[in-house]
């Protein structure tokens, strides 16, 4: 005999934040890495920005540090952030 | 059948077992079936607020917590009746800020939150605060225990692998509560210590303290309170603990009676454990720089020289004193996984 059961996962409220749209084309674009605080996260971020801005035309615009992985990013600096660039390469992970 | 109700094939453990490890859900060990009826056996007979309002929303899944779906987990987990009151307050400091919840998940340490559960709630629905507080053997403790796991599980999405990436896992991923034990304290309550007062703890509190695994301390000889808080301060000034470069990262220190009877009869106060833990808990600053690239650190560590001696955690509050636990002279240190702040509320009806 078949029984019923009620989820356990419930339902999913409203996301918050959303990744940007991607931009057409990265010529001319302002690259800036936001480097998580994780050893060696600036330095494979920034090769992979430096890369990225000479294989497109884009332009390496820095890089910055946000305060510690474990929690989100400053508002400020998310706010600086938005003035000084077009693309942010991010990530998370050790 | 709405889109959360699901049909099992038959009424067997095994048709359970089976559509859980499809949805990719549970913990590997065997569940009770979420029933209708047994859901609303859970919620109990008038329930002061709509079992559909939401009581948090939990990351990453942004998963909306609500007695009913916090009870569905209950259920599964084997929870007696009547506890869910219990669980919907350790829910609500799952969600607070400054526990960090989306960190706590997403880290690759191993970190569960451990539920203390205080005051009348201990005996109200049979708690074990004493011998084997930890484990195994109690209904209440492990239940409830894993019950928040599930919620953590399923409503937040902290899945191995998606949403808690933890390196190795850790056995208190499965369950970690215990109960405070108030009877054998030498000192007033946990959450009295806290700021909780009065008709607060009417149905008791909950702590929720997110950390690892406990960690032993034994000294079978000491009749002073020093030698034995020497050896929580070794335990806890470990170099390879997660907490050696987080200079905010809170300590939990579960004394076992008899430590903390020797201790207070010395005439020391939870604070003085506090604040000889933290002159003690300390390691070279030199060792402390060399062992590790990035740090978390107030500035005036950053000021002490290579010679000085750090401490662990920068400020006597970050150690959390509490007393469960039988006969014995073994005690525990739980160091948290950082970048969070434990949360104490009382239980609501």
């Amino acid at each position: 005999m078949t029984t019923r059961i009620l989820s356990p996962e419930g339902a999913v409220g409203p996301q918050r934040v959303a990744l940007a749209p991607l931009p057409a084309t990265l010529k001319g674009q302002r690259i800036l890495v936001l480097d998580n605080g994780k050893p060696g996260a600036q330095l494979v971020l920034e090769r992979a920005a430096e890369e990225l801005a000479a294989r497109t035309g884009a332009v390496f615009a820095g890089s910055r540090r946000k305060r510690t992985a474990a929690t989100p990013c400053e508002e400020a600096l998310l706010a600086e952030i938005e003035q000084s660039a077009d693309v942010v390469l991010t990530g998370t992970a050790d | 059948m709405t889109d959360l109700e699901l049909e099992l094939a038959d009424e067997s453990p095994e048709a359970l077992f089976a559509l859980f490890e499809q949805k990719g859900w549970g913990d590997g060990l065997p569940l009770v079936a979420p029933t209708k009826e047994r859901v609303e056996a859970m919620l109990g007979a008038g329930a002061p607020c709509d079992a559909d309002d939401v009581v948090a929303t939990l990351p990453p899944r942004a998963g909306e917590a609500t007695r009913r779906t916090i009870a569905v987990n209950a259920v599964l987990a084997g929870c007696p009746p009547g506890v869910l009151p219990v669980l919907v307050s350790a829910v609500r400091a799952l969600a607070h800020p400054e526990l960090n919840l989306r960190g706590v998940n997403a880290t690759t340490h191993p970190v569960a939150p451990l539920l203390v559960v205080h005051g009348a709630a201990v005996a109200a629905h049979g708690f074990n605060a004493r011998l084997g507080a930890f484990g195994p053997g109690n209904r209440a403790n492990a239940s409830v225990g894993r019950a928040v796991r599930f919620v953590l599980l399923h409503i937040a999405g902290a899945r191995p692998g998606e949403g808690d990436a933890s390196t190795q896992g850790q056995p208190s991923k499965y369950a970690y509560c215990i109960a405070e034990n108030e009877a054998a304290s030498p000192w007033e309550s946990y959450p009295r210590s806290v700021g909780l007062s009065g008709g607060d703890l009417a149905l008791g509190a909950v702590t929720v303290a997110c950390g690892e695994n406990p960690h032993n301390f034994h000294d079978m000889e000491s009749e002073e309170p020093a030698p034995i808080l020497r050896k929580a301060a070794s335990v806890m000034a470990t170099l390879g603990s997660n907490n050696a470069p987080v200079s905010s990262a809170e300590f939990f220190v579960v004394l076992g009676p008899e430590h903390a009877a020797t201790i207070a009869s010395g005439g020391w106060t939870r604070q003085d454990v506090q604040s000889y833990l933290y002159e003690q808990a300390r390691r070279p600053a030199a060792e402390l720089r060399a062992a590790f690239d990035v740090v978390q650190v107030r500035p005036w560590l950053e000021a002490l020289g290579d010679d000085d001696a750090m401490p662990i955690t920068d400020h006597p509050d970050n150690i959390r004193v509490l007393v469960a636990g039988g006969p014995g002279k073994h005690s525990c240190v739980i160091p948290s996984w950082g970048m969070t702040k434990s949360v104490t509320l009382p239980i609501e009806a």
